[in-house]
């Protein structure tokens, strides 16, 4: 394939012109501040598809292959790669591969949605709100594509700082506390995972005389046993915050709640991914000894997340909050799914990242309209709905369904191949695991029970979905369903990924 | 001396010739405070364009006091260009005052005195005796405590700048009694023969207290726990481009001095010495932003937040030769620029004799004035070291300068602080980005933001004209950006310049 007309750069370049752009258009004509975020995030997909399609055609990416062996940029689809600090070692180096493609994919669709979402309910600094919007585009992409571990490091913190702001001053009555409780959490991660990078920077520098960050080139540095574990818990901390796991969650109830609905959107279906990806791309390449050693206590705090989430989804009387817990709970099997250290386990956990991200990012668009309709996320006020608004709730029983795990959506792959994956190494944690889904199955059907069926309470007048509505949340569920029925079709870009790592293929010895 | 001698001090001797004739314009400008303000940028611009004439013969020792190398002008650079801004930055502020309690005074020793104390910050930068040591720290006390109290019609800057004159004196002091001391055990006023003392291994009881001794000096000066008491009262109540200057300039010096002083052998050599300072650093870090976490009021948390910095920067100092010079001089450039353009903000929106202190008095500033709220944002971003900004840059060569197993205790120190800090800086940053009121926000949020938009309407200001003020905050905001997008040619000049360090 010929990428010399194209860089990938472009990804991170288009949401900073619509910044630009949109920050030049002001608050006075938001329709067209509204248009420009849109379509930004329209280019970005399209660039995305047509990678993709071109990719397809190729042997399957081997992109992890050529990863862990260090080699040269031909196992990437793109490498594009400049100088940044080079007396520092320092440069820009993006890259992309299956996995990244797939997230990159991910992001471009839900950064759509989080406009679509936003289109009528947010009225307030309009000009504002989609430049912060824009500016985590660019640290997502920034983030999926790095392959400088400082690039990598400056993107993760970088699209914090636009989030804050989303939350802080777009968000719910609580905001304040939760941008903060949000920021703070991510912060003590993010610089923890920072101070890593540049001891794992200094440990090669002073081993081998070459200082780079360049992930290629820091892959295999030796280090003893409890240098190793130490690193590995600097980057896990990062990712632990962001994904959640389970001790570490406590910001995110707050956060996705308070957030905006744009805001919710990214922070549910791209900034968890950001956490899933940097495990599957830089902790278990770059320290498999001490990954292989922390497994077992991931595994576990993967099924409490699982089952604590679904415990306290149950539980929740605010619809979008109880949305934000089954989040805790579907992530912990993306934690179990990496840290079963299988094929199978990873491309689950792949899966059920992207079903999440659509499914959840649905859900939280889907509530957000629902709130702006009747006014109100308090299940003991709404109910009734289907007759009221039947296009919403079908939409709504479909996501429902997803969360619970039906076969045919994403979901359902995603859980199932995470299971089996875990299933030899890790009986007793995959049965408690799999109780989890019990408890999906009453949360999920209380909260749809509640608010679309039984008696229409008189006080709410709702309006159903228009064209434009069902129309996006068609398109995302049409990629839920196409992740459920065709998951070969994303599991060809990953074909090598679990070789690369050297991990068991999980399947029956 | 010779001529050459004098071409490697010109830099000094012209902001000493300047300071002499800002005195002589002020007294005859009458009520003019224009004129010496201008004479005052003159000098201090030519004695930055002196720097040049000075590298040209650079190094070179001067009479066994002075050591006119790299480091010394890359430090007196900064020192000269910080003086530059904080003078453009007390023009408006200073002006008002001095025109009211006006008994024909223009307000001109104002500009003589930050001429005389950015000489002996300058002085200091290069000491490499005991003498310009004592020298230069005492030319910087004298001229803070009287720019300190400088607005005589407040007690509360009068009291601030007794409080100061009283903690130098005595801080001095201490560092007299260990200059004599150091005197004593190795019969030479030369830094480097002490440091030398020290580094010879097992060091008698007298380098030891010498040492100590000046400690205390020293760490007044940084403002370094457990010697901080001063800060908060003194930034509180000292017109807001003086703390400025206190915040940045007396600090820098003193710091290029530390790291001067270690240079040859490093702290390690040094016995406890290292763990002393270890200690200082991780007290500075934890008190400094502890104690801003439940501040109000904007200039008290800057002062806690500096006394944080000083605790990051003492982890390059310590972090040894080859280390801590251009991490010191990359922080400090970082620091200052960050500092600067929150101070500048500060200043800027002072109206008459009232200080923009309190932190609700910045509510919703973002929809008032939003070029000054986005700068103080910025340096705000900067100074709790995020990304895009210089902060961010500086954070990461000092946690790359702390290389040894010891340093990287300080390092996650460092990260667990900068955690804590960020939850300040934000406080500042998220209460100018609010609404006017918490009900005006919902209000805005029903009504389509028009409500919203009225309110902030009846409580704006019609903005000032791009004063001199805003040429600062204009000039620390670029710095801060372009240090934190692109560092490579910077770091790479500091480099060059600390070479032999």
């Amino acid at each position: 394939m010929n990428h010399s007309l194209f860089s990938l750069s472009l990804f991170i370049l288009v949401p900073i012109l619509s910044a630009i752009l949109i920050l030049a258009a002001g608050d006075r004509r938001p329709l067209l501040v509204r248009w420009i975020s849109l379509l930004a995030n329209f280019v970005n997909l399209v660039l995305a598809l047509v990678l993709w399609l071109l990719g397809a055609g190729a042997p399957p990416a081997g992109s992890a292959a050529g990863l862990a062996s260090g080699s040269a940029s031909g196992a990437w689809l793109a490498v594009e790669s400049h100088a940044w600090i080079p007396s520092l070692g320092v440069s820009f180096t993006l890259g992309l591969d299956g996995l990244s493609l797939l997230f990159v994919i991910l992001t471009a669709l839900m950064g759509a949605a989080a406009v679509l979402a936003s289109w009528k309910s947010l009225k307030r600094k309009v000009a504002l709100f989609h430049l912060a919007l824009a500016l985590v585009m660019a640290g997502i992409y920034g983030v999926f594509l790095s392959v400088d571990l400082f690039l990598f490091a400056f993107m993760w913190e970088l699209m914090l700082i636009p989030m804050y702001f989303l939350v802080d001053v777009w968000g719910g009555p609580g905001r304040h506390k939760a941008s903060v409780k949000f920021f703070l959490f991510s912060q003590a991660g993010g610089i923890l995972m920072f101070v890593a990078v540049v001891a794992l920077y200094v440990l090669h520098g002073r081993a081998t005389g070459v200082y780079s960050f360049d992930y290629r080139v820091l892959l295999g540095t030796a280090f003893g046993p409890a240098a190793g574990m130490l690193l590995m818990l600097g980057f896990f901390a990062a990712f632990a915050v962001k994904l959640p796991v389970f001790p570490l969650h406590a910001w995110l109830p707050d956060t996705y709640t308070e957030a905006p609905t744009g805001g919710s959107v990214l922070l549910a279906a791209l900034l968890s991914k950001t956490a899933g990806y940097g495990m599957i791309r830089f902790l278990l390449p770059l320290f498999p000894d001490a990954v292989r050693g922390f497994a077992p206590i991931a595994v576990w705090l993967g099924v409490a997340g699982i089952v604590y989430g679904g415990f306290m989804a149950f539980a929740q009387k605010d619809l979008k909050r109880l949305v934000s817990y089954t989040s805790v709970s579907h992530l912990g099997f993306v934690l179990v799914g990496i840290f079963t250290l299988t094929a199978q386990g990873l491309d689950g956990a792949v899966i059920q990242m992207l079903s999440h991200g659509i499914g959840t990012g649905a859900l939280f668009v889907l509530v957000g309209w629902l709130e702006e309709r009747s006014g109100t996320r308090d299940l003991d006020r709404l109910g009734g709905l289907w007759s009221k608004a039947p296009r919403m709730g079908a939409f709504g029983l479909v996501l429902t369904l997803g969360l619970v795990g039906l076969p045919g959506l994403g979901n359902f792959i995603g859980e199932f191949l995470v299971l089996s994956g875990s299933f030899h190494a890790y009986l007793a944690a995959t049965i408690v695991a799999g109780f989890g889904l019990v408890v999906a199955m009453v949360y999920a059907l209380r909260m749809f029970q509640l608010s679309f069926h039984g008696s229409p309470s008189g006080a709410l007048t709702v309006s159903d979905l228009g064209a434009p509505q069902v129309l996006l949340l068609g398109v995302l569920v049409a990629a839920l369903v196409y992740l459920g029925l065709f998951p070969q079709e994303v599991l060809k870009l990953l074909a090598t990924l679990g070789a690369s790592l050297g991990l068991t293929p999980g399947v029956m010895p | 001396m010779s001529s050459v001698d004098f071409l490697a001090l010109s830099p000094l001797v012209l902001a000493a010739g300047g300071s002499i004739v800002v005195l002589l314009v002020s007294a005859f400008a009458g009520k003019r405070p224009a004129a010496p303000f201008a004479v005052a940028l003159v000098v201090l611009a030519l004695a930055l364009a002196a720097i040049g004439l000075a590298w040209s013969e650079a190094p070179r020792a001067v009479a066994g006091l002075v050591e006119i190398d790299g480091f010394t002008l890359f430090a007196q650079a900064l020192i000269f260009a910080t003086a530059f801004l904080v003078a453009l930055v007390s023009y408006r502020y200073m002006a008002p005052r001095s025109g009211e309690d006006s008994d024909g005074e223009s307000g001109g020793e104002y500009y003589f005195l930050l001429l005389l104390a950015s000489l002996g910050a300058s002085v200091l930068a290069a000491a490499t005796s005991f003498v310009t040591l004592f020298l230069g720290l005492e030319l910087l006390s004298v001229s803070l405590f009287s720019l300190i109290a400088f607005r005589r019609e407040k007690t509360i800057g009068a009291q601030a700048g007794f409080m100061y004159l009283i903690l130098a004196g005595a801080s001095s002091a201490f560092l007299l009694f260990g200059m004599a001391l150091a005197f004593m055990a190795t019969g030479s006023l030369k830094t480097a023969d002490l440091a030398a003392a020290l580094a010879a291994g097992s060091p008698d009881v007298l380098v030891l207290a010498s040492l100590g001794l000046m400690t205390v000096g020293i760490g007044f000066k940084l403002a370094a726990v457990p010697f901080h008491f001063w800060t908060p009262e003194v930034y509180d109540a000292a017109p807001t481009p003086v703390t400025a200057f206190i915040a940045t300039v007396s600090k820098g010096a003193m710091a290029v001095f530390l790291v001067r002083f270690f240079a040859p052998s490093g702290l390690a050599s040094a016995g406890a010495y290292p763990w002393i300072f270890a200690a200082v650093a991780a007290l500075s870090m934890f008190a400094g932003n502890l104690l801003a976490l439940r501040e109000q009021r904007i200039k008290r948390i800057l002062a806690y937040s500096s006394i944080a910095h000083i605790g990051y920067l003492l982890i390059a100092i310590i972090a040894g030769p080859g280390r801590a010079a251009p991490t010191v001089a990359f922080y400090l450039i970082a620091y200052f620029a960050s500092s600067l353009g929150a101070f500048a903000a500060i200043s800027a929106l002072a109206e008459g004799d009232g200080e923009c202190d309190d932190l609700e008095s910045y509510r919703a500033l973002a929809s008032r004035r939003p070029g000054l709220a986005a700068g103080l944002a910025l340096s705000m971003l900067s100074l709790a070291g995020l990304p895009l900004t210089a902060g961010f840059m500086g954070k990461f060569l000092i946690f790359r300068a702390g290389e040894g197993a010891f340093l990287w205790v300080l390092a996650v120190l460092l990260a667990v602080n900068s955690t804590i800090s960020i939850y300040y800086y934000l406080k500042v940053v998220s209460i100018m980005y609010s609404p006017a009121s918490e009900a005006g926000a919902a209000a805005g949020e029903a009504s389509g933001g028009a409500s919203a938009e009225a309110s902030g309407a009846t409580l704006s200001r019609p903005a000032r004209a791009f004063g001199p003020a805003a040429l600062a905050i204009v000039v620390a905001v670029v710095v801060v950006i372009a240090l934190g997008v692109f560092p490579g040619p910077l770091i790479d000049l500091i480099r060059s310049l600390t070479a032999g360090y």
